[in-house]
């Protein structure tokens, strides 16, 4: 065959299926749709965006953004250096691709659908040809500012596909910085300035921008970073990866390998959510603020979080306790057809999820492909809504009432708490793994929430699990453990 | 590698079969033999996936890329000449020949021995599809098949540049991470440094593999670097070219972009201490090499300009060379080309590449 990838470009591919595909876990009231994509086409989702007329814009590792409208796809661009996240403005329809080299405008002059001004936005950023230097974003703010974080380099020999593998590791870690910017997140200014935001990332595969300004981003479990991370970007913070550290003036002329792990201890941030490893998470992807008031059910305000290896979706409530985000996170919708990497929500509120599994690997039997939830409108599924910390233990908060018996009866709740290692090396395993029984279960009078009384201490994740325990109409829980990442406690 | 004698059907006469190697851009056939006079039935399949034609040149090595650079030219005329460009150095040709066609010319082989070109002059297709038709006393009317190209890397993959450029932001072999490369219908493919804002090198003939970047097999992380499928030649890499005011100013320059434009070339966008430059890149009328029009938007003084001058023919629309550097006065500068093109390897004596009896 000649290449037909980049000849598809005229034509307009037609297809109205989606097709119903239910995972294993998906709270009630809630289905999923498979969305089918031509044959011609290799989707490997990198960015998702949808224009204010409501046509969804997909960007793509393999370096085309498509349009689908309506079940009709077109090409839009064509020849991106691997295309990792996508903006529309919401009142222009204008649009900006990440791609590894630089933040780009994608304009269309002439107005035949198709971009003809690949413009160059700020590529102010160092870039080797190790694998591993992804580019995410980007995401903007109410001042036009534009936010991306930046994959530090691979230092595995080989893996890296470079001979720039060995440069910019902290104590031997296996990520390094084989060039500038590497591991941090950076602000585009609207006049197209660079200004390094915030250090410490490790792969930082996902950054979102909720409705109050608040930026977060995940990170993948690997060296310095002991498990998956949910992160709240503050400017001038430390997340904990030293090598990028090397571009800190305040650490200019210093050997990063002489301070200690102790000593970046103290200058880190810690994350808002732990996304226990191998358990919930492996290697997230696109966090995204559920603000749809309340199309998608009953979950407005929270955080759904993709996972590319496990193709799960997460949910996560979180709270400020002591001025900083901590919460809990569950499991959502479990597994999908492939690895997922993007999260975006629909005008008519429904999930869009974007995905990829291409080389590295994830649960299901597809390379790529495109998902959507869509909650009925109608069904409130039977769900610990958030887990929220009280001085003397946790209260959780339902969906909807709840059996009171069950969820009186001290039985049914399995709690466990454990730390992780901050460390260079790759990981942590849980330590000082305690089980515990909640001294007294109070359900609030309207059945809605119940008080657990328990001893409390910092620094750990505590995970709570729910059995025998279902709606006071009966309904099943579909997901019954939540994991709350205990930072501070409430003073 | 001989693979047979073609059937003679009398003393003075001679069939040929030319095909195509699929999707490479060449003839199956590298070289033939015939005696003066013989009476040549010749027949061109084109078993290939696009256009063809076969045109029969008097000696020169010179000759295929020269006749073919003046088709080009043909513009709207083109199809109507069937890219046969007038003049006296084209003895016979087919018709232009859609896949799966074929065309049978008959002619008498000239009297005076000589290695007498064939070539395709469909746009860009010259600077591989061309063999040599050998008239020679002693010729015994071996067919030298041409080899096949080492298949390089999975034919799936490869970019073939059609009636429109082609821009592609990937690594590249050879290339800095921050590269481009556009693949031109003329045949000619360059990579723009969208770090440094300048032409690195270019190729001829077939445009990227781009297979190490998508992934070649379904397992595949793909992110590796893409590799160019004609043949580099250099354009006198010295590092960004352009100095503002003084040679070798200290100046600022960034990226600012590129604009596809169709059928028609794109253009690439740079900056240079904050002034905006718009370069558009074609290929040289003749020869193989690159035109380069840069424009200012605002007039930029006096300009210099660096190539590192070893085998290539330098010209310009405006300043003064001095070896590889040009000099364009204040006032002139705010538009100018430049070319850049190799040195034909040796106009006025025709070697004779090494045909098998």
């Amino acid at each position: 065959m000649k290449i037909a990838l980049f000849s598809l470009a005229a034509a307009l591919l037609m297809n109205q299926a989606a097709t119903a595909a239910n995972p294993v876990r998906l709270p009630a009231g809630y289905s999923l749709e498979t969305i089918d994509i031509p044959s011609e086409i290799t989707l490997g989702v990198g960015g998702l965006a949808f224009t204010p007329k409501g046509d969804l814009l997909i960007c793509t590792r393999e370096g085309e953004v498509w349009r689908y409208t309506h079940g009709n796809w077109s090409r839009f661009a064509y020849g991106l250096h691997e295309a990792l996240g996508l903006y529309v403005d919401p009142k222009t329809s204008e649009v900006w691709v990440m791609q590894r080299p630089e933040l780009t405008k994608l304009i269309d002059e002439d107005g035949d659908g198709k971009a003809d001004v690949y413009q160059t936005v700020n590529a102010d950023w160092g870039l080797s040809d190790n694998y591993h230097e992804y580019a995410f974003g980007p995401v903007r703010d109410a001042a036009g500012n534009f936010y991306g974080t930046l994959n530090l380099s691979l230092s595995w020999r080989g893996w890296a596909r470079s001979d720039r593998w060995d440069i910019g590791r902290v104590h031997d870690s296996k990520m390094g910085h084989a060039a500038k910017y590497r591991g941090w997140c950076f602000q585009i200014t609207p006049d197209g300035k660079f200004v390094p935001y915030a250090s410490g990332l490790r792969s930082p595969a996902g950054i979102t921008i909720n409705g109050k300004g608040e930026i977060f981003y995940t990170d993948n479990q690997g060296d310095w970073n002991c498990t998956s991370t949910l992160h709240q970007v503050v400017k001038g913070r430390f997340y904990g990866h030293p090598s990028s550290l090397a571009d800190d003036p305040a650490y200019a002329g210093k050997n990063l390998n002489r301070i200690t792990e102790e000593e970046y201890d103290h200058l880190r941030s810690r994350p808002a959510v732990y996304l226990p490893h191998g358990e919930l998470s492996n290697s997230p992807g696109e966090p995204i603020f559920d603000e749809t008031g309340g199309k998608f059910g009953p979950f407005e305000g929270q955080v759904f979080i993709g996972d590319q290896t496990k193709s799960n979706e997460m949910r996560a409530s979180l709270e400020k306790v002591g001025g900083e985000y901590q919460g809990a996170v569950f499991d959502f919708a479990d597994p999908l057809q492939c690895g997922i990497v993007r999260n975006r929500f629909a005008p008519d509120g429904s999930l869009w999820i974007g995905q990829t599994g291409r080389g590295w690997r994830s649960a299901g039997e597809k390379i790529f492909g495109l998902q959507r939830i869509v909650w009925d409108g109608r069904t409130v599924p039977m769900e610990m809504h958030s887990i929220s910390l009280t001085k003397t233990g946790f209260r959780i908060q339902f969906t909807k009432p709840v059996d009171r018996q069950a969820a009186a009866d001290l039985a049914n709740y399995k709690i466990k708490h454990w730390g992780y290692i901050y460390q260079a090396e790759y990981g942590s395993p849980k330590v000082d793994l305690t089980e515990l029984s909640p001294a007294s279960a109070r359900v609030a009078a309207d059945g809605q929430s119940v008080e657990l009384d328990m001893p409390l201490v910092k620094e750990v994740v505590y995970q709570l699990t729910l059995s025998n325990i279902a709606g006071a109409d009966g309904a099943p829980m579909t997901n019954a453990t939540g994991y709350y990442t205990l930072n501070r406690l409430r003073e | 590698m001989i693979l047979g004698v073609t059937a003679a059907y009398a003393a003075d006469e001679q069939e040929v079969q030319i095909g195509t190697l699929h999707a490479q851009m060449k003839f199956d056939v590298a070289s033939f033999q015939v005696k003066p006079g013989t009476h040549v039935r010749l027949t061109f399949n084109n078993t290939d996936e696009m256009q063809h034609n076969l045109l029969i040149l008097v000696p020169g090595e010179n000759k295929p890329l020269e006749v073919a650079q003046r088709a080009w030219m043909l513009g709207v005329d083109a199809v109507k000449k069937a890219f046969v460009p007038d003049g006296p150095d084209v003895l016979f040709h087919t018709r232009v020949l859609d896949p799966q066609q074929s065309d049978t010319i008959n002619f008498t082989a000239p009297e005076v021995e000589g290695d007498y070109p064939f070539v395709c002059t469909l746009p860009g297709h010259a600077f591989s599809m061309k063999g040599i038709m050998r008239v020679n006393k002693s010729a015994t009317g071996a067919v030298v098949k041409a080899a096949a190209a080492p298949p390089v890397g999975n034919s799936k993959f490869h970019l073939h540049v059609m009636d429109e450029p082609l821009v592609i932001r990937a690594f590249v072999d050879g290339g800095p991470a921050r590269s481009i490369s556009v693949g031109l219908p003329a045949g000619i493919n360059y990579l723009f440094d969208a770090e440094e804002c300048y032409v690195r090198f270019g190729w001829t003939g077939m445009f990227l593999d781009v297979g190490p970047n998508v992934g070649i097999n379904e397992g595949d992380r793909g992110g590796g670097w893409c590799r160019i499928l004609g043949d580099k030649f250099e354009l006198g890499d010295s590092g960004f070219p352009i100095s503002l005011g003084v040679p070798d100013a200290k100046q600022t320059v960034k990226f600012a972009g590129y604009r596809l434009r169709g059928k028609d070339v794109p253009q690439f966008f740079f900056t240079i201490d904050g002034k905006r430059v718009t370069q558009t890149i074609r290929p040289a009328a003749l020869g193989v090499g690159l035109i380069s029009e840069f424009e200012f938007d605002t007039d930029p003084g006096k300009v210099f300009f660096y190539v590192s001058p070893h085998l290539l023919r330098l010209s310009s629309s405006a300043g003064t060379w001095e070896s590889g550097r040009l000099e364009v006065s204040a006032g002139a500068a705010k538009k100018f080309s430049v070319t850049i093109v190799r040195q034909a390897k040796d106009d006025t004596k025709p070697k004779t590449p090494a045909v098998a009896p």
